[in-house]
C-alpha cells in the first residue's frame, strides 16, 4: 500500500535529536556527509558507524524504519558493489574465471562503497527527515539562506511554497489511496498487464487526483486571503529559533568525530 | 450473507503509528435486510466496509462471503468487489471520465460484459438514482453536488452487487437531497435477495432505513440486532459516544413525565425511533383521551 512508504517521512518523538534546533540539524546533515566522505579505510567506517548507531538509538527510531528506508535503493547498492567487484584492478588476485579476474582490492572497495551508502541514508534519515517536522525544516531553511534576500531572492515565498508542498504530500497519498480504494472497488487492477494497460489504469486516479488538488490550492488561497497572509516582510513567527546548550554539545560531539575519523584515516590505514 | 469470524485489522503495523482499526469483531450481514452500522469516528466503521470486499486483508480472521473466504486467492479477492459493492464517503470525487454514462460504464466494463448489457446496465443505474438522459451526456464536472453523489453512486449500482456498501450516503447533503437519496437507496433490495449496509453516524438515517443495526465502538461491536433492541442500550450507547435519534429521547422524557402523573404507557419509548411511529402513537393517544373526556396531554 501507499502508505507504507517511509522515504522522507517524520516520525514524532521526544528525543535529544528531535529536540535540536533545525538549522544546526542541517548544518550537521551537511557535515555528516562531510564525515562520511572523508572516512576512507574501514576502521574510519567503523568510527562513522558507530556515531550513526549511536544516533539511531539517541533517537528511538526502530531499526526496521531503517532497514526499510534503505529498500529503495538496495538497487543502487548492488550495483554499485558489482561494479566494484568486477571492475577495480588491483595487485592481489582473489580468484580469477574465465575472463573474470576479481581482486581483493575491488572487494574491499566494493564493501567500502555498499556501507557509505548505508551510512549515508541511515545517517541523514535520521538526522534530518525522520526527527525533523517538515514545518521546522522550511523554517530553519528560510532562515538560513535569509541573507539572499538581500540581493533580492524571495526566501521567504520559497520557504512558504516548500512548506505547502510538504504538507501536502501526505494528504495527497491520503487522497490517492482512497481514490485507489474507490476505483478498486469498481473492479479497476493496477497490478497485472502490460506496461500500457498499466499506465491506463492510472487515469481513473491521476484526473480525480488532479482535480481535487486544483480544488485544495484554491480553498488554500482563499483561507490565507481571509487571514490577510501577506509575505515575507515584517511577517513575525511564533516559533524564534534559538540555540541551546545542546546544539552546541551535538556540534562539539561531531567535530569531533571528524577530527577523529581523519585521524583513524592516517593512522591506521597500514593495519587494515 | 457476509460472515466477520474474529476479524482483526492493524494499520501500519512495525511502524509508530500502528493502530488496531478492527479488534476480533464476528457478525453476520443477512440477505434480503438492510443492516446499518453507526459508531463514533474512529470506531472502525469504514475499515469493516473495506473489509467486505477485500480491499484491505484482515490481520487476522476471517471474511466469509456466502461461506467461502473472500481473501483466499487475489482471484477470488478480484471477483468480490463486483459481488460486493462498496460506495465510499463523499465518492463524487473519484468520477474521472468525460461524460456521466461512461463514469457509470466503467465498473460495468471492468466485468467484462458486453455492450448491451453495459447500456442497459447503465440506463437501469441512472434511473435508479434520478439522472436523466440530458445529464448522462454531460460531464461529470459539470454537475452539482447532489447529482455527483448520484452519479458516483450508479456507478456502483451499475455493477449490480449482491450487496450494497454505503460510507455516509448522504453526508454533506441537504435534507431533501438525503431522505431522497437514502429513500431510494433502500429501494434497491426490493424484489430480491440484495441486501444493504449503511455506515453511518446519523442514527435518525440509520434508525429509519435499517431493519438491523449494529453499533460499533473502539473497533469492537457494542451491541447488534433491531433499532429497538439496540436502542434499548441506551446508556452504552450514551457512553461511547452516539445518542439515540431525537425523537427516541423525547418519548423517552414524555414517558417519564407520564410516568411520574401515573398516566399509563404502554409502549416502551425505544420502539420509536421514526417520527411518523411517534405521531401515530401519540396521535392514537390523543383521540382515545379525547373521547374519554380527558384533558390531559399525553
Amino acid at each position: 500500500m501507499l502508505k507504507d512508504i517511509t522515504l522522507g517521512q517524520y516520525f514524532p518523538g521526544n528525543s535529544v535529536i528531535h529536540k535540536l534546533d533545525p538549522r544546526i540539524k542541517i548544518i550537521l546533515t551537511i557535515f555528516y556527509i562531510v564525515i562520511v566522505f572523508s572516512a576512507k579505510s574501514l576502521a574510519s567506517f567503523g568510527v562513522v558507524a558507530i556515531l550513526t548507531l549511536a544516533l539511531i538509538f539517541v533517537s528511538k527510531i526502530s531499526f526496521v524504519t531503517i532497514l526499510k528506508s534503505l529498500k529503495p535503493i538496495l538497487f543502487i547498492m548492488i550495483f554499485t558493489a558489482v561494479m566494484n567487484i568486477f571492475w577495480t584492478s588491483g595487485e592481489n588476485v582473489l580468484f580469477s574465471f574465465w575472463k573474470i579476474t576479481v581482486y581483493s582490492e575491488g572487494v574491499r572497495f566494493a564493501i567500502l562503497m555498499v556501507l557509505r551508502l548505508v551510512l549515508l541514508i541511515s545517517g541523514t534519515f535520521v538526522i534530518l527527515t525522520y526527527t525533523t517536522s517538515p514545518v521546522a525544516l522550511t523554517d530553519a531553511i528560510e532562515r538560513l539562506t535569509k541573507p539572499l534576500s538581500k540581493i533580492g531572492v524571495p526566501t521567504h515565498e520559497f520557504a512558504m511554497m516548500m512548506s505547502i508542498a510538504l504538507r501536502f504530500i501526505p494528504t495527497l497519498i491520503e487522497e490517492t489511496d482512497k481514490i485507489m480504494c474507490a476505483q478498486k472497488a469498481r473492479g479497476a487492477d493496477f497490478e497485472t498487464g502490460g506496461l500500457i494497460h498499466r499506465a491506463k489504469a492510472l487515469v481513473p486516479i491521476l484526473i480525480p487526483l488532479f482535480i481535487s488538488s486544483f480544488r485544495r490550492a484554491d480553498e488554500l488561497a482563499a483561507a490565507m486571503e481571509c487571514r490577510l497572509y501577506h509575505g515575507g516582510d515584517g511577517r513575525t513567527r511564533l516559533k524564534v529559533l534559538k540555540l541551546e546548550a545542546r546544539d552546541y554539545i551535538v556540534s562539539l560531539i561531531f567535530i569531533a568525530i571528524l577530527a577523529a575519523v581523519i585521524l583513524v584515516n592516517t593512522q591506521f590505514e597500514a593495519l587494515i | 450473507m457476509i460472515e466477520f469470524s474474529n476479524v482483526s485489522y492493524v494499520y501500519g503495523k512495525h511502524t509508530p503509528f500502528e493502530r488496531a482499526a478492527v479488534n476480533n469483531v464476528s457478525f453476520k450481514i443477512e440477505d434480503g435486510l438492510v443492516t446499518g452500522i453507526i459508531g463514533h469516528t474512529g470506531s472502525g466503521k469504514s475499515t469493516v466496509a473495506q473489509l467486505m470486499n477485500a480491499l484491505l486483508t484482515p490481520t487476522s480472521g476471517k471474511v466469509l462471503l456466502d461461506g467461502a473466504d473472500i481473501n483466499a486467492s487475489r482471484e477470488i479477492s478480484y471477483k468480490t468487489r463486483f459481488k460486493v459493492g462498496i460506495v465510499f464517503q463523499y465518492p463524487e470525487y473519484q468520477l474521472f471520465e468525460e461524460t456521466v454514462e461512461k463514469d457509470i460504464a466503467y465498473g460495468p466494463t471492468n466485468m467484462g460484459l458486453d455492450e448491451t448489457e453495459i447500456k442497459r446496465r447503465v440506463e437501469m443505474a441512472a434511473d435508479f438514482v434520478g439522472i436523466s438522459k440530458e445529464i448522462l451526456k454531460s460531464s461529470p464536472f459539470e454537475l452539482s453536488g447532489g447529482q455527483k453523489r448520484r452519479a458516483a453512486i450508479a456507478g456502483v449500482i451499475a455493477m449490480e452487487p449482491k450487496i450494497l456498501v454505503l460510507d455516509e450516503p448522504a453526508a454533506g447533503l441537504d435534507p431533501r437531497g438525503r431522505s431522497e437519496i437514502l429513500g431510494r437507496l433502500t429501494k434497491y433490495r426490493q424484489g430480491s435477495d440484495k441486501s444493504i449496509v449503511i455506515i453511518s453516524h446519523s442514527m435518525e438515517d440509520v434508525a429509519e432505513y435499517s431493519d438491523r443495526i449494529l453499533a460499533m465502538n473502539d473497533g469492537g461491536i457494542l451491541c447488534s440486532g433491531t433499532p429497538s433492541e439496540v436502542f434499548s442500550h441506551y446508556d452504552e450507547l450514551c457512553r461511547s459516544g452516539l445518542a439515540l435519534p431525537q425523537i427516541t429521547n423525547i418519548m423517552n422524557l414524555v414517558m417519564k413525565k407520564c410516568k411520574e402523573r401515573g398516566i399509563p404507557f404502554d409502549n416502551s419509548a425505544a420502539s420509536f425511533f421514526t417520527v411518523d411511529d411517534a405521531y401515530k402513537y401519540l396521535a392514537q393517544r390523543l383521540e382515545l383521551k379525547s373521547e374519554e373526556g380527558g384533558n390531559t396531554v399525553c
